[in-house]
């Protein structure tokens, strides 16, 4: 299972990486696991993917506009929540895990669209947007 | 990469590791982690993204693996130049060891 998610998760990799070293990534993380916990190998995969992976696809618009709106709508919901709960009179903030499952659902709903219509732009050669 | 600038800490880490012999991904990871006392935190995709940089400025080259050795693995060598940046990194870091055992008597004295 953690083997299979972690191989998901070389997508967000560049592909000439993923390509040449994909695999043998993948060994490397299987037996970190082993030797390591899984806690810590986790922690470390997610640092990597915020520091290694995204930079990395900084010229890949299908990763970088999904990623972006993904962050964007995580702080715009955050925001809202706060304000809502302070606009309301009183410090009222909804249990966490609605909080937190409000703001992941509505930010992969975005990210989804963002990726779909990124996709799309890409496929179309008769929308040609002007890039200046 | 420029020749002389200084190594950043994964490539210095990985040709360090190098230079103790032929080693594959796995293995460089974890000397790696031993020479730096656990203290830097390399993942399969910030050595393997290192790993890519050292090769493409030949640093590092690809050499068949044992015999018997797992045929999944690649094994990785150091290079003359890859040698070549390893000794003037060392030497760069012996100079400020150097330089920051005198600063430290200084504040010594002063305090």
């Amino acid at each position: 299972m953690n083997a299979w998610f972690y191989r998901k998760l070389l997508m967000l990799y560049p592909e000439d990486l993923r390509t040449e070293f994909g695999a043998e990534m993948a060994l490397a993380f299987a037996e970190d696991l082993d030797n390591m916990g899984h806690l810590r190998v986790w922690w470390c995969a997610a640092g990597e993917v915020l520091t290694v992976a995204l930079p990395g696809q900084r010229s890949n618009p299908s990763v970088l506009v999904p990623a972006i709106s993904f962050a964007l709508t995580a702080l715009i919901e955050s925001a809202e929540i706060w304000l809502g709960s302070h606009q309301a009179g009183h410090v009222a903030y909804p249990p966490i895990f609605d909080w937190a499952g409000l703001v992941i659902f509505a930010s992969l709903l975005n990210a989804s669209v963002a990726l779909v219509v990124t996709r799309f732009y890409a496929r179309c050669s008769f929308i040609r947007l002007p890039r200046n | 990469m420029e020749p002389d600038s200084p190594l950043a800490p994964a490539a210095f880490l990985i040709l360090f590791a190098l230079a103790g012999g032929d080693k594959h991904g796995y293995a460089i990871m974890q000397e790696a982690r031993k020479l730096s006392d656990h203290t830097f935190q390399i993942g399969p995709a910030t050595l393997y993204t290192t790993i890519q940089r050292l090769l493409d400025a030949d640093r590092i080259r690809e050499v068949p693996g044992p015999e018997h050795g797992d045929s999944r693995r690649k094994y990785y060598r150091l290079t003359s130049a890859g040698k070549s940046a390893l000794h003037v990194e060392l030497a760069r870091m012996e100079s400020m060891v150097k330089k920051s055992k005198a600063m430290r008597l200084r504040l010594a004295e002063s305090s």
